[in-house]
């Protein structure tokens, strides 16, 4: 008996594209045009505009996942209860201590975010693998890993932790930077790694695309763009745009980034919501289900990101910069351990979402 | 001058900073040895992968400065940064040995 067609995507084609990079890719060409009328401080507004709507309910969306449930929380309970304890410990000795842990954690942060996109890019690549047909195996994602890995290293083996804040003042200064007016330790690394840095990211992305096109070749189809969207945006967020100097660009990775998990989240959602009556699934209820989600989302992130560091500003009396690059930091630090083990649940609910097909799922229901 | 308050002007917020570092070393290698029978082998495993990353940190911190020193002082740190990601990322993620094979009943 042949086995089902798993749907190559989560909804249609230019909606998948779009939300995991296409619209970082098709924006790419729209800086490098208008790149000097473009205001590197109005780009930064938008982000942050940006920030509330997109950024922030990604982080909620991660620990929303974690925290709704016991049995989540008891399969990770280190992840759950023990760490932000003690990520809370290290945010008090930031206020404590400004100078002392400030600069490091702020530092880590700033190294570990795009390390955070580049481990979600090698995955995305991973799951339209699966739903392609292309079976990712040892080789095969020892080359999508340098190459995707490559592009950050790359990047911030070049100009160190301050790489994607983007500012020329930062590189001007070299070895200190700023980020919300608060100086972190810069760590560029030697030359001759950077060049090995580039070294491992061409013959990675070298080597994926043969094993690419030898599979394309035995099973006589095309290679379907969507496997590639994700890494290619990879490389216009960190290499390409950073090379032609798109500075507005690169304020807006983040909300790329977050774009492409909002997305999978969302599926993950509604097959999670729908696990036990998946029948019961209408267009009507996956949008109020959508909608509901995402508000909820909207308001836990403004509870982290505003909520918290007008908290922690009220109780110590510290400079509300300052206050809001610490607690940044430190949610942001807390989701990169939250993601790490939120994909591994138990559940084969979150499982099969990475293979559904949402449109031809309401569809069925719709039927019968 | 008290004793106590010639200790606390000695130290430095880097001492502090290094101080507390292994204070919550302690404290972790503690639990993780007065629970050995209790606990399983993956939270022995995150227990020490936390202290990983605080003692990365606390190098790091003391460090930071020399980081600019030398060429392969800046490699190092970018490196062993990279290298504590991927560790981390395999926080809590279950790590139980195999299965010892049955031995044969005769």
């Amino acid at each position: 008996m042949e086995k089902p067609q798993t749907p190559l995507y989560f909804t249609n084609f230019w909606t998948d594209f779009l939300f995991m990079g296409g619209l970082s890719i098709l924006a790419f060409p729209l800086f490098y045009l208008f790149k000097g009328e473009i205001d590197v401080k109005t780009v930064m507004m938008m982000a942050l505009g940006f920030n509330f709507v997109i950024n922030f309910p990604h982080f909620f969306a991660t620990s929303f996942r974690l925290y709704r449930s016991k049995e989540n929380m008891r399969q990770f309970p280190f992840t759950s209860t023990v760490l932000p304890f003690l990520l809370l410990i290290v945010t008090i000795l930031c206020f404590v201590f400004p100078s002392a842990y400030a600069p490091y954690v702020v530092a880590l942060y700033l190294i570990w975010s795009p390390y955070h996109f580049s481990g979600q890019t090698v995955g995305l690549t991973m799951v339209y693998g699966r739903r392609s047909g292309f079976f990712i195996g040892k080789w095969q994602r020892l080359c999508l890993s340098s190459f995707v890995f490559g592009t950050f290293l790359t990047l911030y083996a070049e100009y160190g932790a301050g790489a994607r804040l983007g500012f020329d003042a930062l590189f001007a200064n070299g070895d200190l930077g700023r980020y919300f007016g608060l100086t972190f330790i810069n760590i560029p690394a030697a030359e001759i790694f950077v060049t090995l840095c580039y070294a491992i990211m061409i013959s990675g992305g070298l080597g994926f695309l043969y094993f690419l096109g030898e599979w394309a070749k035995a099973e006589n189809k095309s290679v379907p763009l969507i496997l590639l969207t994700p890494a290619i945006a990879q490389l216009c967020w960190f290499i390409t745009a950073q090379k032609l100097g798109l500075f507005a660009f690169a304020a807006l990775v983040a909300m790329f980034h977050s774009i492409q998990y909002l997305y999978v989240a969302w599926a993950v959602q509604l097959k999670e919501k729908y696990s036990d009556n998946p029948d019961e699934l209408t267009e009507r209820k996956a949008v109020m289900e959508t909608g509901l989600w995402y508000f909820y989302n909207i308001l836990g992130g403004l509870a982290f990101f505003v909520g918290l560091p007008f908290v922690f500003h009220f109780f110590t009396g510290a400079e509300p910069l300052f206050t809001m690059g610490i607690i940044f930091a430190m949610v942001q630090i807390h989701h990169f351990f939250v993601d790490g083990v939120i994909w591994k649940l138990r559940s084969p609910a979150a499982f099969s979402a990475l293979t559904v097909n949402i449109p031809e799922w309401i569809g069925k229901n719709g039927k019968s | 001058m008290e004793n106590h308050e010639f200790i606390a002007q000695a130290l430095s917020e880097r001492d502090y900073m290094l101080l507390t570092s292994l204070v919550i070393i302690l404290i972790l290698n503690l639990i993780s040895v007065l629970l050995y029978p209790r606990l399983t082998a993956r939270s022995h495993v995150t227990f020490a992968s936390l202290t990983i990353l605080i003692s990365a940190m606390a190098c790091f911190a003391l460090l930071g400065s020399a980081f600019f020193a030398e060429n392969w002082m800046k490699t190092g740190g970018f490196i062993s940064l990279i290298i504590l990601f991927k560790l981390m990322n395999q926080f809590e993620i279950n790590k139980e040995p195999p299965p010892k094979p049955k031995e044969d009943k005769k």
